[in-house]
């Protein structure tokens, strides 16, 4: 058992192809999506466009540059600065003209995200001022604002562990279906079987090599998602024990497909037919909850979901196990589920 | 008595379902034995259910019917154990693409209880240097060499080679016969081999069981096989004049006359089948000097296991 663990390891390093599926496919994602979620609707960079120095210019200024998530640049060209914005280069343009006429604000309306802060603050500023003008000392009515603790999530720190998830799937079910396959083409299986050791054996070996290599999968992508800005507010030990459990579901997927296909081609086949879709509707790219009710319901079921959407509320939200009750559950049953089917449908040789 | 024999097969039977419903018999119930120490061959062409008869033999298929031994154990009752003592070379086995020879004997090694050092054994077939090279870059004559040296990782008593020469060249076929031989008659194993080849068969095997369409049609040792053909023997005449077929057939001793040609330069090429050799040239010999013909050249062969082929099936054994 020792030896046969060694070997599947030294395998599944050597092979090209499958440390590709593990590693390179989902850490591609990894990457670009960092690159797209950095350009998206501008950030939080301001446009000032003074034409005349005035307190009401000085406030605003002061007010933005305060604040860490805004970065106010300096411009003497509305024209372009709302251009900019229209292309959505940047969040917002301020032309502040002369005292008397009115300050113009250009916003993208479409970025729910960042233009009600921004707004917000500049109507504090202006409504200061306008006291201010008015000689009131004393407000008559005072808003207390407490900032509620919201995380800052961006849309790449949703993403991230979507990623996670979906490596641990595809390099399971992929990676599985298609060697095992290979393995009784080439009379392999049929090999070990004519030896005194039982199959179940050689199968273990594999099993524990490729949760080895997906735990090694799953650090390197949250390592490159941390070091491209993504932000974990859970723990990390945890989203690696959930992808370890994820993993035993799309392993026996895999061995599910092994079973039934008589040519690697076709097993690939089969596991891509089953990845990908799920890649698609189990939450890794936007939140099922944007979908109709009656899809949520059936989504909610397919292995992946949980796998998703446990590993989100562990980065996101901090979630514990007690938060994930309902994830565990329907990972749980996916595992009986399909180590029942693996057992039912895997041949290891066909005689 | 079980213990002399290093395999027996009784009554074997193996059905597969065929595809148009009905049920297709691969091996039609045979019976042979076979001794330790001895060469012995499987020798028929596509489909005739070598592999299959090898694979009961080898606990690798469940037979429908019938039953097989190996070194006293039963290949379904006492699969460990036949597994223990037996090395399998599988019809076009591969083995793992990504390990290196050496890891790849030390892996299978560690399947069984005794096992070999891989380097000894990679010496054994001279790829001592090929010790850290992969599979795939191989040669087809060292891939085969290998897989037979794979096969022999637990010192097995019985190593069961299916097709070990199919695809090499003559060099390599050669090459891979002189180890097969060494193996049998040096280091004492039992071989069971499969082959499509006479030379190969005849060559290697103590003794030879012809198989066609699931069964033996016949089984000795391959000169005897040879010599009970009804024309064991064949004299090929190149003559100057033509002569009269029915006038070679009166020849003493000349059981048949095959084919009849004629080759460059006005020569006639006969063909005659004979029972013996001796008699029959003689008699051949003093009816072209009283025929007033020639003789340009003469040769005698004896048949080959082709011949048995052909006389017992009444087909040729390669398509
Ligand atoms: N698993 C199987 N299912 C159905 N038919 C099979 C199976 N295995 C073998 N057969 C059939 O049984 C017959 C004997 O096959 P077998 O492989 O034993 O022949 P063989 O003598 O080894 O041929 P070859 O020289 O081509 O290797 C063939 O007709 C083959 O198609
Ligand atoms: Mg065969």
């Amino acid at each position: 058992m020792g030896k046969l663990f060694v070997a599947s390891t030294k395998i599944l390093f050597r092979d090209r192809q499958s440390l590709f599926w593990a590693m390179v496919f989902p850490l591609l994602f990894t990457v670009i999506f960092s690159l797209f979620a950095r350009s998206g609707g501008g950030g939080g960079t301001v446009v000032l466009v003074v034409d005349e120095p005035s307190p009401i210019a000085d406030a605003i200024t002061s007010a933005f540059e305060q604040s860490d998530a805004i970065k106010l640049e300096r411009s003497s060209d509305f024209e372009t600065a709302s251009r900019e914005v229209q292309d959505g280069k940047k969040a917002m343009a301020i032309h502040v003209t002369s005292p008397d006429k009115p300050i113009i604000v250009v916003f993208d309306q479409n970025n729910s995200q960042v233009t009600p802060l921004l707004l917000g603050a500049l109507r504090q500023v202006v409504d200061a001022a306008n006291l201010a003008a008015a000689g009131v000392q004393k407000p008559a009515y005072v808003l207390e604002q407490q900032g509620l603790a919201a995380r800052d999530v961006s849309a790449y720190d949703f993403y991230l562990p979507g990623f996670v998830a979906l490596g641990v799937m595809n390099f399971a079910i992929v990676g599985v279906a298609g060697s095992i396959t290979q393995y009784r083409e080439q009379k392999i299986l049929r090999r070990i079987r004519a030896a005194p050791v039982k199959p179940v054996n050689f199968l273990g070996a594999q099993v524990l090599a490729r949760v080895m290599l997906s735990i090694l999968q799953i650090a390197v992508i949250i390592g490159v998602g941390l070091m491209m800005g993504a932000h974990i507010y859970g723990s990390i030990p945890l989203m690696f024990v959930i992808g370890a459990v994820g993993n035993l579901i799309f392993l026996n997927i895999g061995f599910v497909i092994a079973g039934r296909a008589k040519t690697v081609d076709s097993a690939q086949g089969a596991a891509n037919a089953i990845a990908v879709p799920m890649m698609f509707l189990a939450g890794v790219f936007f939140p099922i909850a944007l979908l109709p009710p009656v899809l949520q319901a059936i989504l909610k079921f397919l292995p992946l979901t949980p796998l998703v959407s446990a590993m989100r509320k562990i980065a996101l939200e901090a979630a514990g196990i007690g938060q994930l009750g309902g994830e565990i559950a329907l990972l749980a049953a996916w595992i009986v589920v399909s180590f029942a089917a693996a057992v039912a449908l895997f041949r290891f040789d066909r005689s | 008595m079980t213990d002399d024999w290093a395999v027996e097969v009784d009554e074997l039977v193996k059905e597969f379902p065929a595809p148009d419903g009905g049920v297709l018999k691969a091996v039609g119930g045979i019976s042979f034995q076979v001794s330790k120490g001895e060469c012995f061959g499987l020798l028929g062409p596509n489909g005739a259910g070598k592999t299959t008869t090898l694979e009961i033999i080898e606990s690798l298929q469940t037979p429908s019917s019938g039953t097989t031994r190996v070194l006293g154990l039963d290949s379904q009752r006492d699969q460990k154990d036949v597994r223990e003592r037996i090395g399998v070379q599988l019809q076009a086995g591969a083995y793992f693409d990504f390990l290196t020879l050496t890891e790849i004997l030390d892996l299978f090694g560690s399947f069984y209880e005794k096992r070999l050092d891989p380097a000894e054994l990679l010496e054994k077939v001279s790829l001592t240097d090929k010790a850290k090279a992969r599979v795939a870059h191989l040669s087809g004559g060292q891939k085969q060499r290998f897989s037979i040296v794979a096969a022999m990782v637990n010192d097995p008593e019985v190593l069961f080679l299916d097709e070990p020469t199919t695809g090499l060249d003559p060099q390599a076929r050669r090459n891979l016969w002189d180890f097969i031989t060494e193996i049998n008659k040096v280091d004492g194993k039992t071989v069971i081999l499969t082959t499509h080849y006479m030379e190969e068969a005849e060559l290697l095997c103590d003794r030879v069981a012809i198989i066609d369409q699931g069964e033996i049609v016949a089984l000795d040792s391959p000169l005897a096989l040879v010599k009970n053909l009804p024309a064991a023997y064949r004299i090929t005449l190149v003559l100057t004049k033509a002569v009269d077929q029915a006038d070679l057939e009166a020849i003493d001793g000349i059981v048949e006359v095959g084919e009849s040609e004629e080759v460059d330069g006005g020569l006639h090429r006969y063909v005659l089948n004979a029972k013996e050799s001796e008699k029959a040239l003689k008699a051949t010999l003093s009816w072209i000097d009283s025929s007033g013909s020639k003789a340009e050249d003469i040769r005698v062969g004896a048949a080959t296991l082709e011949d048995v082929f052909l006389e017992t099936t009444g087909k040729s054994l390669r398509d």
